[in-house]
Order: structure tokens, then C-alpha cells, then sequence
């Protein structure tokens, strides 16, 4: 195992320089001038020579080395449009409070999938199976914005409990996290049926059963820990995109998180937050799914070899 | 991807579980792993800390509670809270171009002159009123400030003449300014200082690179000698400023009220200075931070917060300081209308800058605006919605050029098609029907009564059966024999809705075929700057309170005409309008210039002006005078609850 996270460690810069290659040349192929966002007046040659200058953009070679060099020393850049801000400080600004409520929304998905997904398969066919697949469906298909929306209405405007755009107490959390968390939550509900329903028509599950023991203990010890595999699996790359923040809830809740800055720097032409961002992203993916490996391998240790070439 | 690996993961463990039997795998692997499994089946229970699935569960559950604790006490409510519908993107004077901007800089900066809080017209700021001399004819070209003794920074120092030479100037340098740099180039020798600038940078380029430092410092030290001795903006001493212009400009005194022209605290800014061997002067945009710099202006800017939002407290060296009222202010950062919309509706903020959600419309006919179109029908009127007219226009540019970009001859370079595709549209109903904000159609580019002294124009309005004949003079009666026409738009907000409608009324009326081109905003505006359209959609609001603010632009050499209008005719008669010495004759000639351009010329089809709709509760946000600029000032008002 060990062997296997060092191979994958030494691929990490790899796949980075792969990811930063890639969107530079998105970043420089797309149309629009990053330096004429002023409110809809021409920007003069001079300025704009002066502008590019000033950020080491003059041409895309130089631009791509320098912020290359840059970005090994940890420097993300300036942000073309955020004037005043580095992106440093605006990940830094805006991963913890995306962090925050990504995993919170990932520990009620993971409390809430594992939980419907464990009735549905042992009630396989009743009707707390229909429940949760029923919920899984609903949680897959209603976009975020709706959710959203609703939470934001139903707790501030209809019981009016909660106030409405304010980022500062433990309460903003929850309804951000309870609206980004319904779609994982969903996904993880199905992946733990499946993986519980196959659990316990297995022959190890007969043989625990033969022995005596409770049926609570079967289900829980013996076949969710073998089910909760492909669940340890996809929350790699779910934890990475739940802390990333996303666009619509955050806009929605209006929470000073990195989300929508994935949108936003694209719409702007912010162009070193675009590679900024994407870069944060990959290495949270890379890292994330490194440590799934790990943790997979620790729950299964045939993993371990399965994978290995 | 994502579904690919946990399947991969399931087959793996049914294989397992049928062709190996698990014990054998726990009793091979030899480390700590076989342990946890082995102790863990002899334990009751699942989920307790111990199994790896509830470690996966508590990890995740610390790490939330970790960041919680991160998240900090609250901070008092200010005395007044504010939002906009939109994010700040720079706090620098010299770099600013949007509203949002402007509004919170006017707070921190106070420029020579400033717009009357009372609305209507300027008054003497930092400085007392100026002294204009009249030189050849034609008005004033040289004026003198003297600043106020009591003008000081927010650390106690006085706001000298040279804090105003340094900020205008980094405004026009390369790399430190930006858009809006250009209204500096009225000052004498401004505009070909700038160019030498751009010729000797881009020199240094090219000198070998072992020279480029030496020959950098030379350029530097010969810039300074330079901008002292042929630009006209001089301090004559600690508080007198003089500055001299190319030619007379009627309204430079309007000018300084924009947020170029105000001054910057020059000691805190030259720290973050540094210079390449270009010859280019830098910045940390840094320096903006609050903790960085002075202020001169009737707040000082206590905290800035990335995407949350400002907070100004009031500035106690400010020269006013006694007559503000509110003591401390929250600017938050809201980027969702619907949000920020029901943040106002539930208390949380006192006063919203700008009303967006896509239901404004209907809040805007239930208030008590005096906009005629906008009032209440019913009789219950809200009174804290207010749609105020605003001083820009919405049209859409008409592609003036011969041929088009890809080379296809252009219908619309003949002027009748142009005022066929005018007189073609009923601007009326696209404020009743589509944008229902109290719209007034637009006839003109100055929005009629928003400048003193200057007549509403009357430009072509709906008059179909013209239309259809104007058409046919230019060759295509019925429509027939013209190419499909492109209307370009940038898909957002309500500009989808507006092209529908327009496209409608062209193809019922004239018979043209119309094909609806949207797209994202850049590459919108990439397509509209290289002229890929027949028809675009475009807006424009004054920047100050002169009609050329708007004519300028369809100068034949203006980076801003979009419409590529090329008639040295207009430039000249513009000129001749603008240098006019007497102030209503000059109004009168220019509205003149007006008229022609929008019955002749006709490089742009308006259809509304603007409005802009606040939402705040008269009775507790008091003194408010919106006016068309839209740029309130914080210290002449007052907060009751």
C-alpha cells in the first residue's frame, strides 16, 4: 500500500501540470479581453499595453511560464478583476466558508444516505424501501436553486426564524448545507442499497446469520461495512466539489464562499482566478481521491492489491 | 467518472465476497488494518468510533466544527445598512468604472467639487470655489484651486495640492490607470506625455537586458522632468492647485466630481510603489486596504471583507464631520437580487441601492414613484419603492459601416433603412409590456430633463407606413431584396425579451427577416467592438452633467462608437457646438447637433431611458434626494427607527 500512495503521490505534479496546461490554453482561446471590463468603455491601447504589462501578460508564453513559476512558490496572482485582491486572498477567504458548509452538507449526506439507503435494503420492496428511493429521486432531480430558494422563503418569510443573507453565526450553516447536501445524500442512499442488497445475499452474510447472530448485527456490522465501500469511493470527489462551494447556493444564501468564483471569474475573463481556482480544485480532487485510496484500503484490504498493477 | 469508480468498487467486493472468503485477506495483510477488523467484529454495534465508517463520519463532523468556531462573533448592527445588487471590484479611485464602485468611493474621497447631496448640480469640495481665467475667447482654460485650510486626511494632515498632482497623475500613467483616464487628457500636454510614455516602454522592450535597468531609471527621472515641465496640472504651493487646459471645456468643473479626479493619500500609496525596468511605475493594489491608507472624504473605511462587504465609520477629521449624522455604515456585498430584495423586506438592510428581482416590475407598480407610468393603479401605494428616472439610455447601435466584418455589403449603411428600422419599433410598448419599470421611450440619447437648460430632442418616433416608405426608397419595398438582419444581445437580465419583441415589431412592420443572435456577455461585447451585427444592444449613461457626455460618443474617432458612425460633418458641427462660449447658446447648438444626428444621422435606434428603482423607508432613512446620477451622500442624511 504504501508502494501505491507513493506512485500516486509522484503523479500529483503531473496531473497538475496537465490541469494548468490545459486551462491556460482554454483561458487564452476564449473570446473576450480580460482588461475591458469597465462598464462598457473602450479601454486605450496605451492602458491596456500598461495593464498587461503590469501583470506579466504580454504574451501567452511569458504569461504561461511566469504564472507557472509563480503558482510552484504558492503566488495564485493578482485578480484582473477584483483589483484589490490576490487570488490567494480570495481562496483563502472563500475555501474555509465553502469547506465549512461542504462537509457539514457531506456529513448530513452521508448521515442521511447510509441510513435510507441501509432501510431500503433490508426493507427491500416495502414500503420504507419506495421512501427512500422515492427521497433519493427527489433529492437527485431538484436543482439546488429550488432548494434553495424554498429554504430561504420557508425559514425567513413564512416563520420567519431565521434571518436571510447573513454569513457570521453557526445557524447560516444549516440551510446551505442542508441544500447542497440533498443531491449526495441521494446518491450515497443508492449506492449504499445496492451495495447492501448484494452485501447480504452473500455467503459470508449466511454464515453470520448461521452462527446466530442478531440480525442488527448482520446488517450493521457485517454487510453495511462491505456496502460502504463504493460510498468511501465517491466521497473523494464529492468532498472535493462540496468544499469547493457551489454557485447557486451560494449566491442564493448569499455566502461569501469560493463557489462563485468558479463561475463568476469565467464570466469576468478574471483570468488568473480562473487558473487560480481550477488549480485549487484539482489539487483538492488529486489529494482527495489519494486519501479515498487509503481509506478504502484500510476498510478492504483487497483494494489494496485489486487496483495495483 | 464519478459513477464509474464506486461500480468498479461494488463488482470488486461481490467478487470477493463469492470466490474469496474474507477472513483469508484480514489473516494475509499484516498490519493495523487486520486488527481493526478483527476487534471490530467482536464489538456490539455499528457506528462508534473505532469502525472505519463512523472515523470517515467523525472526521468529517470535526472538521465542520473546527470551521464553525471560524466563523467569529457578529458585529454590532451599524446605524445604517446598505446593499447593492452587485459585487465591489476595486476601492481605487483611479481604477474604478462601475457604479457600485463610485457610490462607496464618493463616501471615502472628497474630490475638488462634488455633486449637491441636495440634489442638482455641483458645489466646491476639498476646495474653495475655483478661479477661472478666461484666455483667448471660448471660456476659461486655466483655473486655480485653493484648497480648503480645514481639507484634511482621515490621520489629521492637510489634503495638500500635491496629493491631487500625484492621484491625477497615476490615474494617466500606464499600469495605474484605466477607462477612465482619458477625461484627463483636457489638461495641456497630457495626451502627448502619454504617448511618449507608451513609445519609450515599449523602447525599453527592446533594449538588451542588461541595459534596461540604467536606461529605465533615465526614462523615469526624464518622466518626472517631463510631466513637471509640459503637463499643465501644477501646486503652485501646499494649497494651491493650477491647471491648465488644452481648450475650453465647458463642463470641467462637473469633470471633477468623477472619481478619477479624486485625490489619494500620497505617502501611504508611494509604500506600495515599485518600478520595473520598463520604466513602468507599480502598485500593491494593496495600498486600498483599510488598514493601509488615509481618507479625505466623510467616512473612513473601517473593514473590508471580501464578497461580505464594507464597513466606513464616521471620518472625525472630515471637514463636515460635525453636521454627519450616521455614525457607522454596513455596504454589504449581496450579488443575488432575490436575495438582497428579501434581505431589505425582513429588516436586514435599511436601504437597497438597486431593486433587480425579476418581480421589480410589479413592486414598482405598487409604489408611489413619480414616474407616471410606474404609479399605482390600484391606490394602496408602497411608499419605500422608488423608481427614479436615471441618467442613461437604452438602445440599440445600427451598424454604419459599408460592410460588415466578414466582408458582406451592409443594408444598414444606407441612413433611410436605418430610420426605416426606427420608425419601425414602438418603443411605448416595451416599457408598458416588457420592462415595465416606468420606462419613458426614448426619442433621443439624453434622457429629456435630466440636464438643466437642455430641450427634450424629438428623434424619429413610431410611424409605420413612413417606415415601410422609407424602406422602399432605399430600394426594398415590402422587406423584399434584404438579407437576413442580425440582432445582437448579451443574454442576460431582460435583453432576451426586449430583441424578442423588437424582432417582432420589425418583421410586422416592415417585413424584414430578423435573426436573433444572443450571447455571453464578453463575447458579446468582443462581437459589438469588431462589429459583427446589424442591429446590437447597447446602453449608455452619462458620466457628467453635459449632453456631450452622450454625443461624444458617435464621434467619428471615439473608442466608443460602436455603431461605427463616420460623418466628419457631425464632428465639426460638435466641435463648433461644444466651444461655444455662452452657456444657453452652447445647450442650444449642441441640442441642435442632437437632433440631426437622431433624424439624420440615426446610428442608433433608442428605445427607453433608464430608471433606476431603491427601496427604503422614507421616514427612516431621511434627506434622500435621488437624483438622475444616482449617487447619494451618506453624511447629509439621517437615520431614525
Amino acid at each position: 500500500m504504501i508502494r501505491r500512495v507513493l506512485v500516486r503521490t509522484l503523479q500529483v505534479p503531473f496531473i497538475l501540470l496537465a490541469v494548468y496546461t490545459l486551462t491556460f490554453l482554454l483561458v487564452v482561446g476564449v473570446p473576450g479581453n480580460p482588461f475591458e471590463q469597465g462598464a462598457g468603455r473602450a479601454l486605450s491601447p496605451v492602458v491596456e499595453q500598461g495593464l498587461r504589462q503590469r501583470y506579466g501578460m504580454e504574451d501567452n508564453v511569458r504569461f504561461y511560464l511566469r504564472y507557472l513559476g509563480r503558482a510552484i512558490r504558492g503566488d495564485l496572482g493578482q485578480s484582473l478583476y477584483y483589483d484589490n485582491w490576490t487570488c490567494n486572498e480570495i481562496i483563502a477567504a472563500g475555501l474555509p466558508v465553502s469547506a465549512m458548509i461542504g462537509l457539514s452538507a457531506l456529513l448530513l449526506a452521508v448521515a442521511g444516505g447510509v441510513g435510507l439507503g441501509t432501510l431500503g435494503a433490508v426493507h427491500r420492496g416495502g414500503p420504507a424501501d419506495v421512501l427512500a428511493l422515492g427521497l433519493s429521486v427527489v433529492g437527485v432531480c431538484v436543482p439546488a436553486f429550488v432548494t434553495g430558494a424554498v429554504l430561504l422563503v420557508l425559514f425567513s418569510v413564512a416563520i420567519p426564524v431565521l434571518p436571510v443573507g447573513t454569513w457570521g453565526s453557526a445557524t447560516d450553516v444549516l440551510r446551505p448545507a442542508a441544500a447542497l447536501s440533498l443531491v449526495p445524500m441521494a446518491y450515497i442512499a443508492r449506492l449504499t442499497r445496492l451495495g447492501m442488497i448484494e452485501a447480504l445475499a452473500s455467503d459470508y452474510v449466511r454464515t453470520a446469520r448461521a452462527k446466530g447472530l442478531p440480525e442488527r448485527t448482520v446488517v450493521l456490522r457485517h454487510a453495511l461495512r462491505n456496502a460502504l465501500l463504493p460510498v468511501v469511493q465517491y466521497l473523494g470527489p464529492a468532498a472535493a466539489s462540496a468544499m469547493t462551494g457551489s454557485f447557486v447556493v451560494e449566491r442564493v444564501f448569499n455566502v461569501p464562499g469560493l463557489g462563485v468564483h468558479f463561475v463568476n471569474s469565467v464570466l469576468n475573463r478574471d483570468q488568473m482566478l480562473i487558473l487560480a481556482t481550477v488549480l485549487v480544485y484539482a489539487a483538492l480532487i488529486v489529494f482527495l481521491n489519494l486519501a479515498c485510496d487509503v481509506v478504502s484500503t484500510l476498510l478492504d484490504p483487497r483494494a489494496a492489491t485489486a487496483g495495483a498493477p | 467518472m464519478n459513477t464509474r469508480r464506486p461500480a468498479a468498487a461494488v463488482i470488486r467486493g461481490g467478487r470477493g465476497g463469492t470466490s474469496r472468503e474474507p477472513p483469508y485477506r484480514i489473516v494475509r495483510s499484516s498490519d493495523g488494518t487486520a486488527r481493526a477488523e478483527a476487534g471490530g467484529s467482536m464489538r456490539r454495534g455499528v457506528l462508534r468510533v473505532g469502525t472505519p465508517a463512523s472515523l470517515v463520519g467523525v472526521v468529517l463532523g470535526l472538521a465542520a466544527l473546527t470551521a464553525l468556531a471560524r466563523l467569529g462573533p457578529a458585529e454590532p448592527r451599524a446605524d445604517l445598512t446598505v446593499a447593492d445588487g452587485v459585487s465591489i471590484v476595486t476601492l481605487d479611485p483611479a481604477q474604478i468604472s462601475w457604479l457600485q464602485d463610485i457610490r462607496v468611493v464618493t463616501q471615502l474621497y472628497e474630490g475638488l467639487y462634488a455633486l449637491d447631496p441636495r440634489g442638482g448640480g455641483i458645489v466646491a469640495a476639498a476646495s474653495e470655489r475655483a478661479e477661472a481665467s478666461a484666455d483667448s475667447g471660448g471660456g476659461p482654460t486655466v483655473y486655480r484651486f485653493r484648497l480648503r485650510p480645514e481639507a484634511r486626511w482621515s490621520n489629521g494632515e492637510p489634503v495638500s495640492a500635491d496629493d491631487f498632482v500625484f492621484s491625477w497623475r497615476r490615474a494617466i500613467e500606464p499600469g495605474t490607470g484605466r477607462h477612465y483616464g482619458f477625461f484627463l487628457e483636457c489638461i495641456r500636454g497630457v495626451r502627448p506625455y502619454v504617448e511618449w510614455r507608451r513609445r519609450e516602454i515599449e523602447r525599453l522592450g527592446r533594449t538588451p537586458p542588461a541595459e534596461r535597468s540604467r536606461r529605465a531609471a533615465e526614462h523615469r527621472s526624464e518622466a518626472d522632468r517631463r510631466f513637471a515641465q509640459e503637463v499643465g496640472l501644477i501646486a503652485e504651493n501646499g494649497r494651491t492647485l493650477r491647471v491648465e487646459l488644452d481648450r475650453p471645456v465647458a463642463y470641467f468643473l462637473d469633470l471633477l466630481t468623477l472619481p478619477v479626479f479624486l485625490p489619494v493619500h500620497r505617502r501611504s500609496v508611494e509604500r506600495y510603489v515599485r518600478t520595473t525596468n520598463l520604466g513602468l511605475v507599480l502598485e500593491d493594489p494593496g495600498w486600498c486596504k483599510p488598514e493601509n491608507t488615509y481618507y479625505n472624504g466623510a467616512y473612513v473605511l473601517e473593514s473590508w471583507r471580501f464578497k461580505r462587504g464594507l464597513r466606513l465609520r464616521r471620518n472625525d477629521h472630515y471637514r463636515r464631520a460635525a453636521e454627519t449624522q450616521i455614525e457607522t455604515v454596513e455596504w454589504l456585498d449581496v450579488a443575488d437580487a432575490n436575495t438582497a430584495w428579501l434581505m431589505y423586506a425582513t429588516g436586514r438592510v435599511d436601504w437597497l441601492l438597486s431593486v433587480d428581482a425579476p418581480y421589480a416590475a410589479g413592486l414598482v407598480a405598487e409604489s408611489a414613484s413619480p414616474l407616471a407610468a410606474a404609479v399605482n393603479r390600484n391606490g394602496d401605494r408602497r411608499r419605500d419603492v422608488h423608481a427614479v428616472p436615471a441618467f442613461g439610455t437604452y438602445f440599440y447601435n445600427l451598424n454604419c459601416g459599408a460592410r460588415l466584418a466578414d466582408g458582406r455589403s451592409n443594408p444598414l449603411a444606407d441612413p433611410r433603412v436605418r430610420r426605416a428600422i426606427c420608425q419601425a419599433v414602438d418603443r411605448a410598448q416595451i416599457g408598458r409590456e416588457v420592462t415595465r419599470r416606468g420606462e419613458r421611450p426614448a426619442e433621443s440619447l439624453v434622457p429629456p430633463g435630466a440636464l438643466r437648460g437642455y430641450p427634450a430632442i424629438a428623434g424619429l418616433g413610431y410611424d409605420p407606413p413612413a417606415a415601410r416608405q422609407a424602406l422602399a426608397d432605399a430600394g426594398y419595398p415590402g422587406g423584399r431584396g434584404l438579407p437576413p438582419i442580425e440582432l445582437l444581445f448579451n443574454t442576460e437580465a431582460e435583453h432576451g425579451l426586449i430583441a424578442q419583441t423588437v424582432a417582432a415589431m420589425l418583421r410586422r412592420n416592415l417585413g424584414v427577416n430578423i435573426s436573433l443572435v444572443g450571447k455571453e456577455a464578453q463575447t458579446y461585447r468582443e462581437d459589438k467592438k469588431a462589429r459583427r451585427f446589424h442591429l446590437a444592444r447597447a446602453s449608455w449613461y452619462g458620466d457628467y452633467d453635459d449632453p456631450t457626455s452622450f454625443l461624444d460618443v458617435f464621434r467619428s474617432d471615439n473608442g466608443n462608437n460602436d455603431s461605427g458612425y463616420d460623418d466628419p460633418a457631425y464632428d465639426a458641427r460638435l466641435n463648433a457646438a461644444d466651444l461655444t462660449a455662452d452657456p444657453d447658446a452652447r445647450l442650444g447648438a449642441l441640442a441642435e447637433c442632437e437632433r440631426r444626428l437622431m433624424r439624420e444621422g440615426v446610428p442608433v435606434l433608442p428605445l427607453f431611458h433608464a430608471v433606476s428603482v431603491f427601496a427604503y423607508d422614507p421616514e427612516v432613512v431621511r434627506g434622500l434626494v435621488p437624483g438622475p446620477r444616482l449617487l447619494p451622500s451618506l453624511s447629509a442624511l439621517e437615520v431614525r427607527r
